[in-house]
């Protein structure tokens, strides 16, 4: 087991030091919370001129959102996949020692460190400014961290219909739409009518966004808040098990012919 | 002559297009699919705001369903024609442009007529049609067609700026992260920017073309602005295109002066 562990931090310091390579890539990514909060700055501003809109929630809700959404470019993850079984690149993972799944998740979790530049001080930020209490931010970091895994295992799973269908762009689009309708990235769910919310429950992409946030900012009660975690874990546990089931029926139908 | 030459490649690309949508029947659909979700998730944001009681100044629920309509004609141009010079980078990157330059085309005026998407181009169309209609306002046709002449000039400047980023890679750099700053470009497209406080929306109308993705288009469409403004607006554009098209050709220059390849 240690062997095993040792084997994959050694790959996700070989990402690591990848990403530091391309610093200009990382930076360019930073810039992109900024520009989306300056949008979200004025507009809320601009409606709670007129209407009746708790500004602060709403601001800290889109910083947060943001944060996470934009925290690793998840489609990747599929293309790379899809790229791979088109061209016949998955071939060579069959050979190699560790699973398929590795290599992606070791890039995602080392990529995730480095992002954790701004995740962190915007927490620390939120602590020591914000009216938030302390359990609920580690409530936040467990349940951000169990999100960030569901949001992987989904466009994983994503990326192994390619094994089944080739391309899946179309799929890619359809999952991206559907997140943003229902994740809570594009406005609180608790404002949506009430079947809509009902509707974003049979989804998991609310526990990587909404209730993450929604649960931090509202100090959500520990026992609610342990609830979404348990939620949340059954949802890993599914789709992991689903990838799996993908991954070794696609197997026995691939046909590579790599020279 | 030379439009000979583009309404043949144009035909080559469309017949392309077609045999592609054959092979991958699902992925069609599904992308097509997808593209009605995104817009009913713009057409719901927009719902929810009014539903839930919040106003935007001066806008009524169908006059954004008229901004929405004009923000997808943005994102059809965009997406159909000019997003693709994200991209051009790596031809630079991987020395493929000395190839290029031989040939009887301007490189950058080939790459984008090689990758335009005219059958999207129509569906975009459509989906604007449906929605202008679903906003049940009395327009204009041309003010219409002026405000669709509009978002295009705007799109061509924001085409003008992703090449500049673009000629960075003469000088060496890889740009991967480029598509996505400048998908933040577009998200300028999302709301009016009459949010945003005076001085903004000044350099958004005269060194940035953000404020002529749709905002401007649908004020004018609207008649939320007079003759005057939108002549001076106008005006801006003008200037936008002016500033960006220096310095696009002054960096194309400066950028080939250091190219090195041994590509050709």
């Amino acid at each position: 087991m240690k062997v095993l562990v040792d084997k994959y931090l050694v790959l996700i310091k070989i990402y690591v030091a990848e990403y530091k390579v391309h610093m200009a890539a990382i930076f360019f990514k930073l810039v992109q919370l900024p520009f989306q909060m300056f949008m979200y700055l004025f507009l809320w501003a601009f409606i709670a001129k007129t209407s009746n809109v708790d500004y602060d929630y709403m601001i800290l809700y889109y910083l947060l959102t943001g944060m996470l959404s934009l925290a690793y470019p998840f489609l990747h993850i599929s293309i790379d996949i899809q790229n791979d079984v088109m061209e016949g690149g998955i071939a060579n993972s069959l050979v190699r020692p560790y699973n398929y799944i590795m290599p992606y998740l070791c890039k995602y979790i080392a990529w995730m460190c480095i992002y954790s530049i701004i995740y962190v001080p915007v927490l620390i930020g939120l602590f020591v400014f914000g009216k938030v209490n302390f359990l609920s931010i580690i409530f936040f970091i467990f349940s951000s961290v169990i999100g960030m895994f569901i949001e992987f295992m989904i466009w994983f799973s994503l990326g192994l219909l390619s094994l089944y269908f080739e391309k899946i762009r179309g799929f890619i689009r359809i999952i991206g739409a559907l997140k943003m309708i229902v994740s809570g990235s594009l406005i609180p769910l608790y404002i949506m009518p009430e079947t809509f919310q009902k509707l974003t429950m049979i989804f998991p992409f609310r526990y990587y966004i909404y209730i993450p946030v929604n649960n931090l900012l509202n100090n959500v009660s520990s026992f609610v808040s342990f609830e979404n975690l348990i939620a949340a874990l059954i949802w890993l546990i599914l789709l992991s098990m689903f990838a799996f089931l993908l991954w070794t029926e696609g197997k026995k139908r691939m046909q590579v012919n790599v020279s | 002559m030379y439009f000979r030459k583009i309404k043949n490649l144009a035909k080559i690309i469309v017949r392309f297009r077609l045999s592609r949508y054959k092979s991958f029947k699902v992925d069609t659909i599904l992308n097509f699919t997808s593209n009605l979700l995104f817009l009913i998730g713009t057409i719901l944001f927009w719902y929810i705001i009014d539903d839930a009681g919040f106003i935007v100044d001066g806008w009524s629920y169908n006059e954004l369903l008229v901004f929405i309509a004009l923000s997808e004609m943005f994102y059809g141009f965009e997406q159909n024609i000019f997003s693709v010079a994200s991209v051009f980078w790596r031809v630079i990157y991987t020395g493929k442009l000395d190839t290029q330059l031989v040939r009887p085309m301007e490189p950058r005026r080939r790459f984008m007529l090689l990758n335009i998407d005219y059958i999207g181009l129509f569906i975009s169309f459509c989906k604007v049609a449906v929605i202008l209609i679903y906003a049940q306002i009395r327009l204009n046709f041309v003010k219409l067609i002026f405000s669709i002449c509009i978002i295009f000039l705007a799109n061509y400047v924001l085409m003008l700026i992703r090449f500049i980023i673009c000629y960075a890679s003469f000088w060496g750099n890889r740009l991967d992260s480029l598509t996505q700053i400048c998908d933040s470009f577009t998200k300028f497209n999302k709301y009016p920017l009459i949010i945003f406080p005076k001085f903004v929306r000044v350099i958004f109308q005269t060194i940035l073309p953000f404020y002529f993705f749709s905002t401007y288009p649908a004020q004018f469409l609207l008649g939320k602005m007079t003759v005057e403004n939108s002549f001076i607006l106008f005006l801006g554009l003008i200037l936008n295109i002016l500033i960006w098209k220096y310095i696009n050709n002054f960096m194309w220059k400066k950028g080939r002066a250091n190219y090195e390849s041994i590509s050709g």
